[in-house]
This record gives C-alpha cells, structure tokens and sequence, in this order.
C-alpha cells in the first residue's frame, strides 16, 4: 500500500501519452480545414483579384472592383429579392405539406404509412434536372400534359393554360412539393418519438383536443420545425436545378443560378472574379442562416422532448378521413415522383418528343434505352458511378460520424468549432464549393480523376450526416460508452464496438441519403468532368443539354428506377438485420 | 489500495460553474469496501467518475495500488481505459446491440486485459457462473429483467478481475426485494474475491449494511467517515445523524456540559435531559439534542428507576411490520418512537417517554 | 504517320453520336487500313474551349480535337492552347481537299484548324402549327405581337452576336432586336435547339436546323430568315492533345475523305459545296425573296461578337421571357 507521498509518479512516453480522443479531434478538425477552409480561403481572395484574372491565384495585385461592380449592379438586388421570395416561398409549401405528412404518418392511423419512408427516400433519386424537365413536360402552358387534360376535360378551346410552370408561384409550387418528401424525413422522428403521456398529461388535465394540440403538442414540436425549417431556407438558397430550368424562362433570376451560370462556359469564359464575388455573397447568406440554424438547434435540444424511450405513440383514429388523407400523402409523391416519372417515360419511348396523343403512340419504341445500353461512353461512366456512389456515401458518414460523435461526447476545449466546420458545407452551394475546390487542386492529379468528385460529396454532404448521427448519438445515454472505457476499451474501439453499432440505423439511413444525393448530383462532376471521370449523372447532363432528351429521358428513367429498387433492397435488408430499427 | 488526496471538480454549466467536488481525501485498504454515502448532489458519483477517469479533476491526486492515475501537480493523467479497475453503473449500461456473452466478454476481447478465444470463453463462464447467468449467455442483453441486467452489469466488472472495483448505485433501478438480495450477493462475491471495492450509495441501509467504512458527503466535502457503526452511533452533525437513520432532533440549551468527560444537561424546554455533550460546549450555549425513535420508551404511568422522562399526549401510531412507528407530542415538539411490543394506546393518552441517556447526543446549534 | 497508327486512338471533344463515331471508325479502317479508336466528349464548343484553356494553364492533358467558332479559336489561340502548322504542307499531298479547307477566312487564324462545317442559323417551325408561307420570314416579322409565348430563343446569347459582321447591323440596333424580341416572352432553354418546337409548345425556334431530327420524321422544318447568320466551324488539333501525332492527321482527313461519311450522319455541311443540303434549301428560298448570309469578313468582329453575345446571354438569363 503506497501512501500518495510513496506512489510511483512515472510519466509514460510521449507516444503513450498521446490520447486517442485528441488525434481524433484534431485529426477530424485538419481534415476539415484542409477541405473546407483552405477552398474557401482561396475563393475570397479570388474575389479580391482583378475580375479577368484566371486561377491559380499567382499574381499579387488585389482590389475591390468585383464588389463594387456587383453591388453598384441594381440586378444584384433584384437577385436577392427573387432569393428570398423563392427560398421562403418554396421552403413554406414544403413544410406545410411535410408537417402533414408526418403527422399523418407518426400519429394517425393512416393506411400503408410503412410505405411512406422507402418512397420519401427514393423521391430524391431523381436528379433535380430530371424532375424539372418532367414538370415542364407536364405544366407548360400550350403542350404540358396536365394542361392538355385540364383542358380536354373542362372542354375548354382556349390552346394555352390554365397551368403554367414558367412563372414565380410555378417554380415555388414545383420546388415545394418536391421538398415534401424529403422535409418529411427530417420531420417525421420529432412527430414519432413525442412522447404520448405528455399530451395525455393535458387531456387528462381536461384540456380538449384542439387546446392540446395547442399549448402542449405545437410548443413542443415547434423548435424541431423551426430546425427543420431554417435548415431548408439555407438549402433552397442554393437549389439551382429548378431556378435554372424554370426560372429563366419565368423571368425570376436568382442569385443560385448567377453564380452557376457565372461558371458555366456555356455562357461565356468562365468569370473566376465575378463568380467568386456571388459566391461570397451566397456564402454570407448562408453563414447568417447557419448561425440561425445553429442556434435553433441548440435551443431545440435543450428542450428535447425526445427521450428515446420506446413508446408506442398512441395514433388518433382517422376514421373514415383515413382514406382521404392517404390519397393526400402518397398524392404529395404522385405528384413528385410519378408524375414527372411517366412524363419521363413517355419521353424515352420516342425519338423526338411528342405531346400525348393518340397519334403519338404509334412512335412509340424502345430504341432509347437501346442506344443507351449500347453505348460505350455509358458503359464506361458505370466503373466511376460505382466508384463515386459507394465510396463518397461510406466516407461521408463515417467522417460525419467522428465528428457527431467527438462533437457530442468529447469534452475538449474547440470541439464546437469542430461541428461549425463541419456545417460549413450547408452554408455554401455545393457550386461554389465545387468552384473553389476546382481552382484550389487544378493543378494536382486529382483533378480529372474521380476521386475529386468522391472529396467534393463527402465534404458537400457532410452537414447532413452530422445532424443525423448527432441526433442519434444524443439518444445513447452516455454509460454505455463509459463502460466500455472503465473494461479498458480504447476510444476508437468503443467508438468502433459500440456507439458505431448502436447508432447503425441512423449510419444506414444517411448513407442512403447521401447515396441517393451523390448519384444524382450533377454540380460536382460536371464542375470537375473531364472524359476520364465522368459518371451516369455527367451523362444525363450532357444528354440532355446536347439535347438529346430522348436518350436523357431513357437514361434517367433506368436510373431513377435502380435507384428504387435499391434503396428498396437495401432497407428490405436492414430490416431483416435490425428488426424494423431501421425506419 | 486507493487513495484520493485534495481531490477537486468543477462543472461549467450554463449557470456557472458547479463546485461538485470540493476538495476530499480518503484511503480504501486492500480488499476492504469503501462506501460514499450522501444525498444526491453532493458529489459522490463525481467523485468515483473521477477515480474511474471519466471525469477529469481540477487538482488532487488519485493513486491506485503503487501507480498515481492522477497528480495534477506531476502532470500525470492516465485515461480510463488504462486504469486497472472496473464500473457498474446505476443503469447498468449493457449494450443492447450485443448478448449477454459479448457484453461480458468485451472487456476480455477488447479491452485492457485482452486473452485467447478460449481463454475468453472460460472465463466469461466463469463470471456468468458467480452470478448464476450461465444458461443465459447467448441471449440479446435486451431480453432481460432489471436485475439479470445488473447482473451481467456485475459479471462484466468482474469478469477482467480489477484490482479496484467502483460501484455506482448499482441497487437503486431494483425493487426492494432483489435489492436485498443483491447487496447479500455483492458483499460476499467482493469478499470471496478479495476485491478493494468503492461503493456509492445514497441509501443509507446499503451504506450501513454492506461497507466496512463509510464516508459520508455533503456538499462536495467528506463530513465524516468511519466504520458503519460508528457513523450510526456517534454520529457527528445532526445532518448525518438524520441521514443514517431516523432521529429525533430537539431544541434545547446547556445547562451543564460534563467536561467532556461525564454526561452533561440540557434543557430542552419540557425538561432537563442528560446527554453525551461534545468539548467545546459550554453552559448557556443553544443545542440540538438528538435520540433515535428505537431508543425512545413508551409507556403510561409510573416506571420506577426511569431518567431522562418526559410526558406527553400519544398521537399516532404506524404498523410497519417488524414494530410500530409512534409519535408522542411533548409540548411543541413531536417526538418519534419505536415501539416492539402491541401498542396499547389511544390516540390523546397520557404517557411518557424515556430516553436512553446513552443514546442522547447533543450537537451545536445555532440559536 | 507510323507514330500516328502507333497511337491509335483518338479523342473529340464534340458530340458525336454513336452511330457518327462507328461509320468514322470503319471509313478510317476502309481507307488506311488500320484502325484506330474514336471517343467523342460531348460537350459543346464553348465548353470545350474554356476548358482547354484552363486545363492547358495548368499543365493538363486534353482531348485531341475540337470545333471552335472563330471566336473561340481566337480566344484559344490567345491562351496558347493551339499550335499553327503547315497543313497544305504536311497533309495536301494525301488529302487534295486540305488546301480548300486550311482558308478559315482570317489571316490571324491561318494554320491553327481547318475549315470543318457551317452553322446557318434559321428559324425552325413546327409544321403541325405553321405552314411555310406563315413562318415569318425576317427578324423584324419575329417582333410581331402575335407570336408572343410562340418563340424559343437560346438564353445563352447565340446567335445575334453573329449580326455584328453585317454592315447593316450594329451593336445599338442588335440590342434594340433583342429587347423587342424579349417582349414577345420567349421561353429560354440554354441551348440552341430542343424539343419545345418539335413537341409544339412554340411555333418557332430560333436556332441551327435540326437536320438529324428531320431525317427521324419530326414535325419540324427550317426557313432562311433575311439575315441569315453564319457561323463556320473549324476542326482544331489541341496543343496539349493526348495524340498529339493523330489529332492532325485525323483533322486533316476528317475535313476531306471522311467528311462525306459525317456529313451523311450528322447532317452537317458546307455553305460553300453546291451539294450540301444547306446550298440547296438556300438556294431554293432565295429564289422569292432576299437572303443575305452573315459572312465574317472583318478580323475585329471576331473579337467583338463574343463579348456581345455573353452580354446578350446575361440579358435573358436576367431578365427573362414568358411567364
Ligand atoms: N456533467 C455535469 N455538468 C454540470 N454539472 C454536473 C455534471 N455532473 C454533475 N453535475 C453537478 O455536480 C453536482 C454533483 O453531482 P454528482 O456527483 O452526480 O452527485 P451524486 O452522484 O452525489 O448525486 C450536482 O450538483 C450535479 O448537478
Ligand atoms: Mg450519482
């Protein structure tokens, strides 16, 4: 027995000394620097260059002219006031029809509400192109499809309208309820794991139905929503696809699609100045509204309501309502998926596009998805897609799960910068930080190959998977690691042999989302395409700006379906694995 | 074993800093169990987080056997996982995603005291075997009651043989029952193992029951420590007198202290008590005289031989079982008894009280 | 040419379809009798040039072959990513055609591509909507109110830079066309032809003739407004080709004996062979009314036109069409 004087005070080697949880800290926090920071850095002070300079940033000469020509531009203004309407208005729509939805699903006994997930998840298998050009095809004033039937059935001899998509309220209606499905993902737990006894506490304090919903079940859920809410305002800032597609011709420029047509050669010599000076601005939004959503999710937490526990929520009897408002939420994905999907098919089936008719038909072959198979070029892109869409999804969240992981449960002086960083993607359109990632590395071997496009959606996805598993490791209660540390587990080996395993649903869910988003995402590979990287998503693109919509058509409908079919298979398995953990 | 020198922790919260653990130093002796008795908050799983090195103090020393895990002063912090000892937890924490065999063989197959396939396997039976799991091992850790979970909780501890074994509240997620059983089974596996073991509870029958010596908290500080007896007995504030146990606590003032040498009197409003005064009392000085109910005698009319009686009007009476929980009002106060025998009162008789000068402890009080 | 075959491969960045890139492969096969392996980048010239230009910057690989407008070899030319050679010189011997071919119509471009095809940009119109009679035949027709909602134009500016080469035309009144044109609401795909004319969603396209869907039985046509604009195509070996002894050779045959087998496919010609489809439709339209084609004459244009149509290109995608 050692009294403390006599106790051995021997100081173990430095190499001994070194603990795990530092080198997971400060290593997760380089990498993030290297590729979140260092791309950004480079942007602002291609910003400050001359406007006709082209990257890599050598020259020395700096000044203000970018800014001052941006903002002396009153189309600036206009930009961002198109933002905000479009952004605001499309984030509402999709959360009104997403509140429903997962109320419907998490406390209703609505009909087939199993069936709601797997096809929320595979509604963001379509690339946003794709769905724009299905809700052209479908809503264009003289030849949309909807139209034609509108009219056809109301007996209407007018040859335009009543829809028409290339307007303000189009684009927002359009983007909403292509939101929907994915809102509902984000929303659907905070409606499922409320526990029950706390709004039967106010019913059974003799609050009715309404007063409930009210004063306890609203409040409760209401900093879950706003999250959710702030969150989509930051993404719809950046969406660009349906902007693009719609917006131009709607006569609504925002400011997403200045900067992506800043950088598309289509439209002139790439301005690196001008460009880089409209992403810092879309950047700056994007910070103000991440330090919002940061900060709403923090007020969010600490009142969580959420415990974890294993309820079984007790779910309000719909009655007969039930079949109406299951018409209304698989409508919401009919109107998402199936629509623009049957527009899509029609398109593949013809040579040169055709409205719907009878006389149509007749075209109709499968010679599209013939060429498709057939060629080479496709055949080629699969090797990366495959590349890309295993590698970028599996990294993504393991690298999000480190940072989830030491951002809820080491307590280490500048873990929070740690989970700033990592949000930092969010804030930044993945055009711009595609942008600054091409400029920073188009002089190493890693542009043109695959793998900058792997880098690009493992940092450009993060934000997401961090929220998840961050969300899911809060739900850990904090002794079953601890106890894994007391039998004399080592952190990475705890993290490896229990938090992984346990937060595996969520592990599972996120790379699917991020599977689904990388192999329909287009900004990255296009930005980085040379022949020797390009993958199925570059293809679609090019198909269809050649344009050859047919093929593009054919090529998307195969792809949207695979992707069904995979994220079917996938989640049928982890099912049979994890006993229906996996919602 | 372990000893724990000026140990200090401060939480940061968002209302400011938390004093948890104010500077307390003990020793445990080999094979000897070692309880941190007080009420919740006052610091004891801190403390034990802090040896266990789940928590990182501010100042202090901890050495465990002949190592020092912790010494601020020698920049010296071992982490956890390199501690040669083993937790239970309050909530067990056994990993639902395993079973009952992987929870228990974890610290042997990843841990610090890794073995061979076989070796693992003979002695996770083993563990199993101690406490009576053995026809379980292949079930899902979360296909179990409350107290198969604590045992497995207990048989992963044990199974990597610490030299230090830490027990937070491990008993108090049980219903009294298997709670009693379990604190016979703890007691004597730590004993029939030899294990230094540190124990946390605020119960104070486990405390009482289970330790050879027992600290008791308040506040982040160790208010005293001693052998269970002791602590009930001579208890040395009226806090812990009342945390130990039931205790009657009356207002009174010093008539003459004894010198700390014989018992003294206190006046205690309804009559002049002799009692145990403590040095540095004086005459005149504002007291709290304690007695337990068990101590207190009850009857009506006379009893020759009787000190120390007071007289008052019988209230109440609780059957608990074993005895009866009586309380007799003397003036203002309300006095708790115990009482063995069939109570023969009514509510509103005259009676009165003896207490047994042995057992009357004064305290200082401040008027 | 020994290190040519040597090599092996070549690669355009143009589109090219499948069946274009198979009946190349077997003409080469037929005419040197050795193969050699052609993959087509689709991307449009525009892409390609800026790419070339910033992967050349950076010291990087790039295709082989591309088709800049002349304002794009210029700005190529200006960014050292292409090379002038001697073309009548090395390649007149074996391809009689090349000395035609090697006049690109500039001076300040002689030697760096030869002449590959013309763009003609004409209004294309659904037949299912429009007769030929009632297409409108002159830019200013295209102004008139009642094609409002009924026009696509490329949002990305082409083709009224190319009214620059025209005397009668200048920067104030081009502009003063387009603003005029913008308030007939036309909707703005990002490119020069699509399906919004063919699906009949508008009567008229502004934009190249889509020949190949024509041959496939689309219910479109094309007519030969008063200004017919002309952009001609140069087929160009890169510097920093990744073949770099094919590229030219394969340029230089390209543009001679295997331009029939393209032009057969791709439905791509010449203005200048009496032949081609492009002459003959010209022909047959100038036979009623006044047709002048836009030919680029004046060096200083070249570098003008393109500044102008990014301006133009910002004018649509700022302030839009219908809606
Ligand atoms: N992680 C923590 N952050 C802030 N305060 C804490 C934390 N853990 C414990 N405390 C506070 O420290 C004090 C002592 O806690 P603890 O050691 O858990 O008490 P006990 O185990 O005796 O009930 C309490 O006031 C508690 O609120
Ligand atoms: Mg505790």
């Amino acid at each position: 027995m050692a009294t403390v004087a006599q106790a051995r005070r021997t100081r173990r080697s430095w190499l001994s000394r070194i603990d795990q949880r530092h080198v997971i800290v400060y290593g997760t926090a380089l990498v993030l620097a290297v590729t979140v920071v260092v791309p950004l850095a480079v942007m602002v002070i291609i910003s400050l260059r001359p406007t006709e300079a082209i990257p890599p940033i050598t020259g020395t000469d700096f000044t203000l002219d970018n800014y001052r020509t941006t903002f002396a531009d009153p189309v600036t203004y206009r930009l961002l006031w198109n933002t905000a309407l479009y952004a605001l208005g499309s984030m509402a729509v999709g959360l009104v029809l997403g509140v429903l939805m997962s109320w419907f699903v998490g406390r209703t006994n609505l009909p087939f509400r199993n069936g709601v997930y797997p096809m929320a998840l595979a509604s963001f298998a379509m690339p946003g192109v794709v769905t724009a050009f299905g809700w052209i095809v479908l809503g264009r004033p003289r030849t949309g499809i909807l139209n034609t039937i509108i009219r056809g059935m109301t007996g209407s001899d007018a040859n335009t309208g009543p829809l028409n998509v290339f307007t303000l309220e189009g684009m927002i209606l359009v983007t909403g309820v292509a939101l929907a499905g994915s809102m509902f993902i984000f929303l659907a737990p905070y409606f499922q794991r409320m526990d029950p006894a706390l709004e039967e506490a106010a019913t059974t304090s003799g609050a009715g139905r309404l007063g409930t919903l009210r004063h306890v079940s609203i409040p409760l859920l209401f900093p879950g929503i706003l999250t959710v809410a702030v969150y989509y305002v930051v993404i719809m800032v950046q969406i660009f696809e349906f902007p693009l597609a719609i917006g131009v011709t709607a006569g609504v420029p925002v400011l997403s699609v200045r900067v992506f047509l800043l950088t598309q050669p289509e439209f002139g010599l790439i301005n690196y100045g001008l460009a880089a000076t409209f992403a810092m601005i879309a950047m700056f939004i994007g910070l103000v509204l991440l330090g919002v959503y940061l900060w709403v999710t923090r007020q969010a937490e600490r009142y969580q309501v959420i415990t974890g526990k294993g309820y079984r929520p007790n779910r309000m009897d719909l009655g007969f309502w039930k079949w109406p408002a299951a018409v209304f939420v698989f409508g919401i994905f009919g109107i998402k998926i199936i629509l623009p999907l049957l527009a899509l098919i029609w398109a593949s089936l013809l040579l040169y596009f055709q409205p719907l008719s009878m006389d149509a038909l007749s075209l109709v072959s499968l010679d599209n998805y013939r060429s498709v198979f057939g060629s080479e070029r496709i055949r080629n892109s699969l090797l990366n897609t495959v590349l890309l869409v295993t590698l970028a999804p599996t990294l993504s969240i393991l690298l999000a799960a480190l940072v989830a992981w030491a951002s809820t449960r080491i307590k280490l002086r500048g873990v929070r910068m740690l989970e700033v960083l990592a949000f930092m993607p969010l804030a930044i359109p993945g055009i711009v930080m595609g942008l600054a990632m091409l400029v920073t590395l188009i002089r190493t071997p890693i542009w043109g190959s695959v793998w900058i496009i792997i880098i690009g959606h493992t940092i450009g996805f993060l934000p997401f998977g961090v929220r998840l598993l961050s969300a899911a490791m809060l739900q850990i209660g904090r002794e079953l690691e601890e106890a894994g540390s007391t039998s004399g587990a080592t952190p990475l080996t705890i993290f490896r042999v229990v938090m992984l395993p346990l937060v595996l649903p969520a592990f599972l869910n996120g790379w699917l989302w991020v599977f689904a988003h990388s192999i329909r995402d287009f900004t990255y590979p296009l930005l980085f395409s040379t022949p020797d990287n390009a993958v199925l998503a570059t293809q679609i693109w090019e198909l269809w700006t050649t344009p050859d919509i047919p093929k593009g058509s054919a090529l998307s409908v195969l792809l949207v379906v695979f992707l069904m079919a995979f994220v079917f298979v996938i989640r049928k398995t982890a099912t049979r694995f994890f006993g229906g953990t996996v919602t | 074993m372990l000893t724990v020198e000026k140990l200090r922790k401060t939480y940061e919260s968002d209302q400011g800093p938390v004093e948890a653990v104010r500077g307390i130093s003990f020793t445990i002796e080999e094979g000897r169990f070692y309880t941190l008795l007080g009420p919740s908050g006052c610091g004891k799983s801190t403390t034990l987080r802090c040896v266990a090195g789940l928590e990182r103090p501010d100042s202090g020393e901890i050495v465990i056997g002949e190592d020092a895990v912790y010494s601020r002063d020698a920049g010296i912090d071992v982490p956890g996982n390199k501690r040669d000892i083993a937790m239970v937890f309050q909530s067990y924490a056994i990993w639902p995603h395993m079973t009952v065999f992987d929870n228990v063989a974890f610290p042997l197959a990843h841990g610090r005291a890794r073995v061979p396939k076989a070796e693992v396997r003979r002695r996770v039976t083993e563990a199993l075997e101690m406490v009576q799991l053995e026809s379980m091992a292949t079930r899902p850790a979360p296909y179990l009651s409350g107290g198969q979970q604590q045992r497995v909780a207990v048989a992963r501890a044990l199974v990597s043989r610490p030299r230090l074994l830490l027990l937070d509240e491990p008993l108090s997620n049980l219903d009294a029952r298997l709670r009693e059983d379990m604190r016979r089974e703890l007691r004597s596996l730590t004993m029939r193992l030899n294990l230094t073991t540190l124990y946390v509870t605020h119960d104070q029958v486990e405390a009482l029951s289970m330790s050879d010596r027992i600290a008791v908290m308040r506040q982040g500080l160790i208010v005293q420590e001693g052998s269970p007896v002791e602590i009930y007995a001579h208890p040395a504030e009226p806090f812990i007198a009342q945390f130990v146990g039931k205790v009657n606590l009356l207002k009174g003032r010093v008539v003459n202290n004894g010198n700390g040498t014989e018992p003294g009197l206190v006046d205690v409003g309804a009559g002049g008590l002799t009692c145990f005064v403590p040095e540095g009392i004086g005459a005149n000085d504002p007291v709290l005289l304690s007695i337990r109910p068990e101590h207190v005698v009850v009857y009506a009319g006379e009893r020759p031989g009787a000190t120390n009686v007071l007289s008052g009007r019988f209230q109440s009476a609780f059957y608990v079982g074993d005895s009866w929980e009586c309380v007799v009002q003397v003036g203002d106060m309300a006095l708790q008894a115990r009482l063995n025998e069939a109570v023969t009162f009514s509510i509103g008789d005259e009676v009165n009280l003896e207490l047994a000068p042995d057992h009357c402890v004064a305290f200082r009080s401040e008027e | 040419m020994e290190a040519a075959r040597a090599e092996g491969e070549v690669e355009v960045w143009i589109n090219w379809s499948e069946e274009t890139v198979n009946a190349l492969q077997d003409k080469w096969q037929e005419d040197f009798g050795w193969p050699i392996k052609i993959t087509s980048v689709p991307k449009s010239a525009s892409a390609a040039t800026a790419e070339v230009i910033a992967a050349t910057e950076a010291g990087q690989e790039v295709g082989d072959l591309g088709q800049p407008s002349t304002g794009l070899l210029l700005q190529l030319i200006e960014a050292d990513a292409v090379e002038a050679r001697d073309w009548v010189g090395l390649y007149g011997g074996r391809f009689p055609g090349v000395e035609e071919a090697s006049n690109v119509y500039f001076d300040e471009l002689a030697g760096y591509g030869l002449h590959f095809w013309d763009v003609l940009y004409e209004f294309t119109y659904n037949t299912n909507l429009l007769s030929e009679a009632e297409v409108p035949k002159t830019w200013e027709e295209l102004t008139d109110p009642k094609w409002k909602g009924n026009i696509a134009i490329d949002a990305r500016g082409y083709p009224f830079n190319f009214m620059l080469h025209s005397p009668d035309w200048d920067e104030a009144s081009i502009r003063d066309l387009v603003e005029r044109l913008a308030a007939n609401e036309p909707v703005l795909p990002g490119r020069s032809r699509g399906d919004e004319v063919i699906a009949g969603e508008v009567a008229i396209q502004v934009g190249g003739c889509n020949r190949d869907d024509i041959a496939r039985g689309a219910p479109i046509d094309c007519i030969y407004p008063d200004y017919t604009l002309f952009n001609p195509l140069i087929a160009t070996p890169f510097k920093n080709a990744k073949h770099p002894n094919l590229s030219p050779l394969f340029a230089a045959w390209i543009v001679t004996d295997g331009f029939p087998t393209y032009a057969s496919i791709q439905f791509n010609g010449r203005l200048s062979n009496p032949d081609s489809i492009e002459a003959q439709e010209l022909a047959r339209q100038s036979a009623d009314r006044d047709i002048t084609v836009v030919e680029q004459s004046d060096f200083a244009v070249v570098a003008e036109d393109e500044a102008l149509r990014r301006s133009i290109g910002e004018f649509w995608t700022q302030t839009g069409g219908g809606g």
